[in-house]
């Protein structure tokens, strides 16, 4: 099976301080990698980085795309950056009123991303909008709603869909399940489950909540200081903890 | 037309009927918060598994019973040794494994059946059940069939399908 990312060495500096030092992982298709450490280890730069929102010094990113080009990240143009973000990877913020149009309608925060890939018929876009609130879960009637009557779980539900519509083969998120509470994370979570399996997706997922990895994720890798460890199988780096920070962090969960 | 049989490294079973062959596993675990203690459990296992074989592990509590079991399953990380597993007609050493080449291995053929079942707690048992299919791209409705299918020989009663095993 050929990786679809290869991160090599990726580093990336404050001055003197290494907020990522010498990353280096694989992604394959359909898998979910969870990244799991304390605020500060540089897991949201990480992601960042790979994503290209911000500039990293050292190393190499690199994608294989849809029609099976090796592409550099680093060195791709800005407009081409662009349009890959927008048709076959995507981003899931933490806080969704960040990665949410909340001046349009919910259906047309799912219909602007059809737009933006050359999809003009009013017709087929508001069917799909349809299509993916109810893949989504969130009741169609809801369409012209704006996003700002939502509820914090619905609103990043809306944001999944408005990412999904575009059928992206990497999705990366930043802690998707920040500030909702715990029912409302658990529905979120089994949506996401059964949504990277129906659609193949590759994730990228940060987070610090073990639970949530325990449930999404297929491997698992610890950062610490800007350092990564442990990028092993999720139940192998929970159950078999080697690394101090690993077994510190295992011993301190309150639920098994 | 009869197919060329490629050997792993030198150090593959001889024999290739079996299905499993365990190779002098050491496993020990170290407490880095209990003052670095060493505990070492498994010290130098050898098995091998033939199909159609039933393999009953009896012992003492603590004697490495389950850390053999993980271990066989690379749930757990051996310090050393082999796990040579038959998978899909060749000889495979789980340690030796990347990530991806692993899941395929518990995808396809190595199982684990646990006395703590971990679930998700909302979903039914049938769909719980179904997912290993449906990962390996099997249609939803023939999944759910299998599984009925397997619940009943398994006298699984009826009423529970639709719950959550955690009932």
């Amino acid at each position: 099976m050929q990786p679809l990312l290869t991160v090599n060495n990726l580093s990336k500096y404050y001055g003197n301080l290494r907020a990522c030092d010498l990353i280096s992982f694989t992604l394959y298709p359909g898998q979910v990698l969870g990244i799991i450490g304390e605020s500060g280890s540089g897991k949201s730069t990480l992601l960042d980085s790979i994503a290209g929102h911000i500039p990293f010094e050292d190393g190499i990113v690199e994608y294989c795309s849809r029609d099976n080009t090796l592409l550099d990240l680093r060195t791709l143009s800005e407009p081409r950056r662009r349009k890959l973000m927008k048709t076959e990877w995507g981003y899931v913020r933490q806080n969704p009123r960040d990665g949410l149009r909340m001046t349009v309608t919910a259906g047309a925060n799912i219909g602007e991303r059809l737009l933006d890939v050359g999809e003009r018929h009013y017709g087929h876009i508001r069917t799909e909008a349809l299509q993916w609130l109810d893949e989504v879960e969130i009741p169609q009637g809801r369409i012209d709603d704006f996003p700002n009557t939502f509820s914090g779980g619905m609103q990043q539900r809306l944001q999944l869909a408005r990412i999904l519509v575009t059928r992206p083969r990497i999705v990366l998120m930043d802690e998707p399940t920040g500030g909702l509470d715990v029912s409302v994370q658990a529905k979120l979570l089994d949506l996401m489950r059964s949504l990277v399996r129906t659609l193949n997706l590759s994730v990228i997922l940060v987070t610090h909540d073990i639970g949530v990895v325990r449930l999404l994720a297929h491997r698992l890798m610890l950062m610490q200081i800007g350092q990564l460890f442990d990028a092993l199988l999720t139940d192998q780096v929970l159950d078999d903890p080697h690394h101090p920070y690993t077994q510190q962090l295992v011993n301190a969960t309150l639920i098994p | 037309m009869a197919t060329l049989q490629v050997l792993p490294t030198p150090k593959a079973p001889p024999q290739t009927q079996a299905l499993l062959q365990a190779d002098q596993l050491y496993k020990s675990f170290v407490l880095h918060h209990q003052g670095g203690v060493k505990l070492p459990v498994l010290e130098g296992v050898t098995l091998t598994v033939n199909p159609g074989e039933c393999v009953a592990l009896q012992g003492p509590s603590g004697s490495g019973k389950s850390t053999f079991m993980r271990s066989l399953y690379a749930n757990y990380r051996v310090d050393s040794g082999s796990i040579w597993v038959k998978h899909q007609g060749r000889w495979v050493d789980l340690p030796q494994l990347e990530a991806h080449q692993l899941i395929a291995v518990r995808q396809h053929t190595l199982g684990y059946v646990s006395q703590f079942l971990r679930v998700i707690p909302r979903v039914p048992a049938v769909d719980v059940a179904a997912e290993p299919l449906l990962e390996l791209g099997v249609d939803l409705d023939e999944a759910q069939t299998t599984v009925r299918e397997l619940f009943s020989r398994l006298n699984l009663p009826e009423r529970l399908w639709q719950l959550s095993p955690t009932t």
